[in-house]
C-alpha cells in the first residue's frame, strides 16, 4: 500500500516551511489585549496630563515642556479611522515595487491627535502599524517609517534613523513634523539661524507604534532666511544629544532648477526616440542641464554639476499614457549601452553628449518581453555599470485591460 | 480556576515556544506568511482577553490551537483589504505543479485542518480533537479518510501520467 505520510510531510514542508527563527512580539499582543500598560514612567495623574497635553498641542505658541514628562497615548484606545481614511492606508503600497511595500495594517488606523493651526485649520494625524513593526501615517501628506529604518547620517546629522523629520510644504516651509524613536528623549528642540530655540511638544504613542510625534508651525518671521530653522535635536534627561538632523534644513542649491542656471535660447534637442526626446543646454554651474520631453513637453529635467554623478550610468524609466521610455545619463568613458529584454532581444545604444534614450516599443510591453537589464561598456569593452529592472513592476507599461491590484485599485500589469 | 496572571504566563510561554508552529499552520490556511503572523497575534489577543473562560478541561495548548485555527478560517472568509496581498498574487512566479499540493487543497476543510495540525504542529489526536472540537475517535477517522483519499487520488494521478 502506498505510504502517503512521508509524501504529505514533504509536500507540506514545501507549502508552508517551518521557520524556527520567527518570533512574535509579546508586548504588542499584551498591549492589544489591554492586559498591561506598556512600561512608561508616568506620574499617577495621567488623565489630567492628557487633558493638559491637548492644550499644549495648540501650536499657536511654542509650548514649553511641562517638566513632568511628555503626554502618552495608548494606541489601541485611540479612535478608529473612518472608512475613507482606512482606504487611504489600504492603497499605500498597492503596486509598489518589490521590497517597497510597507505592508500597512489599514484596519488598525487610528486618530492619534488633531493639530490646531494658527489659521484655524485642523490637521488630524492618522497612524496605522505595519506588519514589520513600523508605521504609516497621514498628516496632510503621509508616509511610512520602518521599525529599523536604515538611514545613513549625512553631514551634521546624528542617528538620523531615530529622528524622523518630514516637511509639509505649501509654498515654502510652513510646518515641520515627524517623530522620534528613542524613548530616552526627554526634550525635542528646534533651533534657528538667529540662535533661538523652541521646545517641541511630543506625544508618545504606545506599542505597536512606539514613537513620539511632533508638529511645529513656523511663523512668517521664521520662514525668512536669517531666522529659518537649522536643526532639530533630541535630548535626554541630562541634556545629552541623542539624535540631530541638520541636512534637511539646508537650503536647496540654486543649480537644481535648470531654468535658473541655463539659457533657454541655448537649449537644443540631442536625441529622439519615437515621441520622446532629450534636450540639453549648458549650465552656468558646469556641465549641461537636460530636459526629457514627450511630444515636446517637458516631463523631467535635471541640472546637477558633473561631480554629482557618482555612477557610470544612472538610468530609469519614464512612462505615461501610450509610452514607456528608458533613458540614462552616462559618464564620458561609457561608449555603448546594451539593453537586455526577457525574450532574449538585445539592443545597443550609442550615447550622445552623455545620454541615451529609447522609446520602448509595444512589442516589449507584455510580460516575458520586458526590459530587464541595461549594461554600460567603455571603449575597451569592459562592463562598467549594470542596472537590473523588475519585469513584474506594475503600472510601468500601458495596456488595454487593467487588473485589480488590491484595495479596489486597478493598474496595468 | 487558575489565577488569571498565571494563565497569562502560560500563554506567554506557549506563544514564545510555539510561535513558528502556529504561524506555519496559519500560513497553510491563509496562504500568506505575513497574514498568518497577524492571525496568530489576533488569536492570542483573543486568548488573553478570554483567559478567564478557559475551564481547564483539556490542555491549554489545544484551546489556543482552536483560537488560531478559527482566526485563520475567519481571515480567509474576510474580504481582503490590506494593501499588498493581491499584488503578491500578481507577482507570483508560477511554480511547477506539485502532485500532492492540489490534492491536499481539495480535501474537505476538516480533513485538511486535521492534516495541517498533525503534520505541521505534530499534535496528538486528543489536542487535534480539542482544537477542532471533535472527538478523538473522529480525529483518527478523519485522518484515515484523508490518507485514503490522497492515496487513491495519487494513484490515479500516477496512472494518468
Amino acid at each position: 500500500m502506498l505510504d502517503v505520510e512521508p509524501l504529505i510531510l514533504d509536500e507540506l514542508k514545501r507549502l508552508s516551511p517551518y521557520e524556527p527563527e520567527l518570533a512574535g512580539d509579546w508586548q504588542t499582543v499584551l498591549a492589544r489585549a489591554g492586559a498591561i500598560r506598556p512600561d512608561r514612567r508616568l506620574p499617577r495623574k495621567h488623565a489630567l496630563w492628557v487633558a493638559a497635553a491637548v492644550l499644549v498641542l495648540l501650536i499657536a505658541v511654542a509650548a514649553p515642556a511641562l517638566g513632568l514628562g511628555p503626554p502618552f497615548l495608548d494606541f489601541f484606545s485611540a479612535k478608529h479611522a473612518p472608512k475613507r481614511v482606512v482606504h487611504q492606508f489600504a492603497i499605500m503600497g498597492v503596486g509598489a515595487p518589490r521590497g517597497m511595500n510597507p505592508h500597512v495594517i489599514p484596519g488598525q488606523t487610528r486618530l492619534v491627535t488633531t493639530y490646531h493651526l494658527r489659521n484655524g485649520k485642523r490637521m488630524p494625524l492618522w497612524v496605522a502599524p505595519t506588519r514589520g513593526g513600523g508605521f504609516c501615517y497621514v498628516l496632510g501628506g503621509g508616509g511610512c517609517v520602518a521599525r529599523h529604518a536604515r538611514i545613513s547620517d549625512r553631514n551634521g546629522d546624528l542617528n538620523m534613523s531615530q529622528l524622523d523629520v518630514a516637511r509639509f510644504s505649501n509654498r515654502g516651509l510652513r510646518t515641520i513634523e515627524g517623530s522620534v524613536a528613542n524613548e530616552q528623549t526627554a526634550k525635542l528642540e528646534l533651533r534657528f539661524a538667529d540662535g533661538r530655540q523652541v521646545t517641541l511638544p511630543l506625544l508618545w504613542v504606545s506599542p505597536p507604534i512606539n514613537r513620539g510625534f511632533y508638529l511645529y508651525q513656523l511663523t512668517d518671521a521664521e520662514r525668512q532666511p536669517s531666522h529659518r530653522p537649522t536643526e532639530i535635536v533630541a535630548l535626554d534627561q541630562k541634556g545629552q544629544v541623542l539624535a540631530r538632523v541638520r541636512s534637511i534644513f539646508r537650503l536647496p542649491p540654486s543649480w537644481s532648477n535648470p531654468n535658473r542656471v541655463s539659457n533657454r535660447a541655448d537649449r537644443h534637442v540631442i536625441l529622439r526616440s519615437g515621441p520622446l526626446s532629450i534636450a540639453i543646454a549648458p549650465s552656468r554651474t558646469g556641465g549641461n542641464c537636460s530636459w526629457l520631453q514627450y511630444r515636446g513637453k517637458t516631463i523631467g529635467s535635471g541640472c546637477a554639476p558633473p561631480r554629482f554623478q557618482t555612477e557610470p550610468m544612472e538610468g530609469g524609466f519614464s512612462h505615461g499614457k501610450g509610452f514607456t521610455g528608458f533613458d540614462a545619463q552616462l559618464k564620458p568613458n561609457v561608449t555603448r549601452v546594451v539593453l537586455h529584454f526577457q525574450d532574449g532581444t538585445r539592443l545597443t545604444l550609442q550615447p550622445v553628449d552623455g545620454h541615451v534614450l529609447y522609446n520602448i516599443p509595444k512589442t516589449h510591453w507584455p510580460r516575458q518581453h520586458r526590459l530587464v537589464e541595461a549594461d554600460a561598456y567603455d571603449a575597451n569593452g569592459h562592463k562598467v555599470a549594470s542596472q537590473k529592472f523588475d519585469p513584474h513592476q506594475i503600472g510601468l507599461y500601458d495596456c488595454k485591460k487593467t487588473i485589480a491590484i488590491g484595495a479596489g485599485q486597478r493598474a496595468c500589469p | 480556576m487558575k489565577d488569571p496572571d498565571r494563565r497569562l504566563s502560560e500563554l506567554e510561554a506557549l506563544y514564545r515556544e510555539r510561535f513558528p508552529h502556529f504561524v506555519q499552520v496559519a500560513c497553510a490556511i491563509v496562504g500568506d506568511r505575513d497574514r498568518a503572523m497577524e492571525v496568530v497575534q489576533e488569536a492570542f489577543v483573543g486568548a488573553i482577553r478570554g483567559r478567564d473562560r478557559f475551564r481547564g478541561e483539556g490542555p491549554l495548548e489545544a484551546w489556543v490551537w482552536r483560537a488560531v485555527v478559527n482566526a485563520a478560517r475567519d481571515a480567509v472568509r474576510r474580504p481582503l483589504v490590506e494593501a499588498g496581498s493581491e499584488p503578491d498574487a500578481v507577482y507570483q512566479v508560477p511554480e511547477p505543479v506539485r502532485r500532492l499540493a492540489p490534492l491536499i487543497a481539495a480535501l474537505p476543510e476538516r480533513q485538511r485542518l486535521a492534516v495541517f495540525l498533525r503534520y505541521y504542529a505534530d499534535l496528538d489526536y486528543r489536542t487535534i480533537g480539542d482544537a477542532l472540537e471533535i472527538e478523538v475517535g473522529t480525529v483518527s477517522a478523519t485522518l484515515a479518510t484523508a490518507h485514503a483519499t490522497l492515496r487513491k487520488k495519487l494513484r490515479k494521478v500516477e496512472a494518468d501520467a
